[in-house]
């Protein structure tokens, strides 16, 4: 079963962004002169080869998973465009192309309009970020973090897995973020809906809670609720059906010593779709090197006749060729002990390995 | 023997001042234009506004912010000793930032002459140089 964001596949927001972009930015004649100065464009991208021991496809299709032969899918570009209106108005966006099916797929990460409100308080609309899990929103920047992609068997959007965290939602958030000196703590409340191919999340809710010391300790937590609304006909049983999840956070980045761990409870008024899933990730940055061990675990309808029950350890490294480039190198040890997790189909072998070599770049 | 004395001390001397001259060479001020209605800056506040948790001046004007090339060892200086964040660090913090929409990079405006011109054409703005290049162009809102 997939279920991926419907925007993946269309260009319409981008077309859209890019209009509104040109709009603001030569709304005057003054304007138009001095947008080089004005606009700010950063980007990102990661090349990526993983595959898998087992002829099953993981995390995906044969045309987006990870598969026995080896591919580069997941490599991705982004471009980032921020414009600021006036003091208190911009507009940002990220556009990203991805490798899918053999094909480079291009569409809007994220594009918002953001107001500050106090110096403290801003309020954003459009199609934000979606703020469940420490590092989704950045999750296509490699740079940002110590692996290949971040724990799979939390951050997956495949319908067979956690159900914890998506792309992106269409609709606006406010956010409050105080800081005194070395601590910051902030609230983000966010409301709209979530499109996918099969089904789409609508009247969704949520909060998130943060507590930063420095950058170097953080903790999270988030909640969100929405109701489903089958699209496809292929879904009609989870029709109307309320769609929540807690989650919890901590990221560690302190002296030497990087740390990850994060918890989250999903229920979806269906015995076979509830569950729960958590990794936790530690390394030791020796000066450009930095060696990881992270262990991940996701199970889903424990009470249901269909359970599912998936863990992956690994063991990665990450080596720093300058502040922007980065190589990574990471091994995987899956381990299937009920269901097919996120393989695409049954497994034939409870136990296979993953590879992955990338390299990322900010610019 | 006393006459070498007199001529070995000086050398010392210089030698020990032009070392005590490479560090003063290498301390940062914190500077903006000479109209920004603020006269100084804590060391927090400093941190605070160059890593966008706050956006504003105390009198409520909004900060332009703007940083040194990528490598200079101004930059580096400033990064560690008053942001607290080694290059790579502070180049992550941006990532994280920006590719999540949530904050911009500073302007980066080259070196201490480049910095320090466009410090003095721009109104409320908040940038960095070595302190040797200070001169009457700007306001000086911190010195470590």
């Amino acid at each position: 079963m997939k279920v991926r964001c419907k925007t993946s596949r269309k260009l319409k927001p981008a077309y859209f962004i890019s209009g509104l972009f040109a709009a603001s930015l030569c709304s005057s004649p003054a304007v138009a002169e001095n947008w080089a100065d004005r606009i700010n464009l950063t980007g990102f991208m990661s090349a990526k080869y993983q595959n898998i021991g087992d002829k099953n496809f993981f995390s995906g299709d044969k045309n987006t998973g990870i598969g026995k032969d080896g591919s580069f899918r997941g490599t991705m570009l982004g471009l980032n465009l921020t414009a600021p209106i006036d003091s208190r108005v911009s507009i940002a966006s990220q556009f990203l192309a991805t490798q899918e099916d053999d094909n480079y797929v291009a569409h809007l990460d994220w594009g918002f309009i953001a107001v500050d409100l106090t110096n403290t308080t801003k309020f954003r609309a459009g199609k934000l970020k979606f703020p469940t899990g420490i590092v989704n929103e950045y999750i296509s920047v490699g740079n940002a973090y110590p692996w290949i992609t971040p724990p799979m068997l939390f951050y997956s959007e495949e319908g067979n897995g956690p159900n914890v965290t998506r792309e992106a939602y269409t609709g606006a958030d406010a956010t409050w973020e105080y800081s005194n000196d070395e601590i910051s703590v902030g609230a983000d409340l966010f409301a709209g809906e979530i499109k996918l191919e099969e089904m789409n999340v609508r009247n969704m809710g949520g909060m998130k809670l943060y507590l930063d010391w420095n950058e170097e300790i953080a903790f999270q937590a988030s909640y969100y609720k929405g109701t489903m609304r089958n699209v496809s006909g292929h879904m009609a049983i989870m029709e109307g059906r309320a769609h929540s999840n807690y989650a919890l956070g901590m990221r560690i980045d302190w002296n030497n010593i990087i740390g990850y761990a994060e918890w989250s409870s999903t229920d979806m008024e269906t015995e076979k779709m509830n569950g729960n899933s958590w990794y936790t990730t530690w390394g030791y940055q020796i000066g450009d090197w930095l060696p990881h061990l992270t262990y991940q675990h996701f199970e889903k309808g424990k009470d249901s006749t269909t359970p599912q029950e998936q863990n992956m350890t690994s063991a990665g490294l990450r080596y720093d060729l300058s502040d922007t480039t980065d190589l990574k190198i990471e091994y995987s040890i899956i381990n299937t002990e009920k269901g097919q997790g996120l393989f695409e189909n049954p497994v034939l072998d409870d136990t296979t390995n993953r590879f992955g070599v990338a390299i990322d770049v900010v610019f | 023997m006393l006459y070498k004395k007199q001529k070995i001390m000086p050398l010392f001397l210089g030698l020990f001042l032009l070392m005590l001259a490479q560090f003063t060479l290498a301390d940062v001020v914190v500077i903006t234009n000479k109209s920004t209605g603020v006269d100084a800056l804590t060391a927090a506040q400093v941190k605070s506004l160059f890593l966008q948790k706050e956006k504003s001046f105390s009198d409520g004007s909004s900060v332009v912010l703007a940083d040194q090339s990528n490598g200079s060892a101004v930059r580096d200086e400033f990064g560690n000793k008053i942001l607290g964040k080694s290059p790579k660090k502070l180049k992550r913090y941006w990532s994280k930032r920006v590719f999540a929409g949530k904050g911009v990079p500073p302007k980066v405006v080259g070196d201490d002459s480049a910095m320090k011109e466009w410090v003095a054409k721009t109104p409320n703005s908040l940038g960095y140089i070595s302190a040797d290049a200070l001169d009457d162009s700007v306001k000086v809102l911190f010195k470590p």
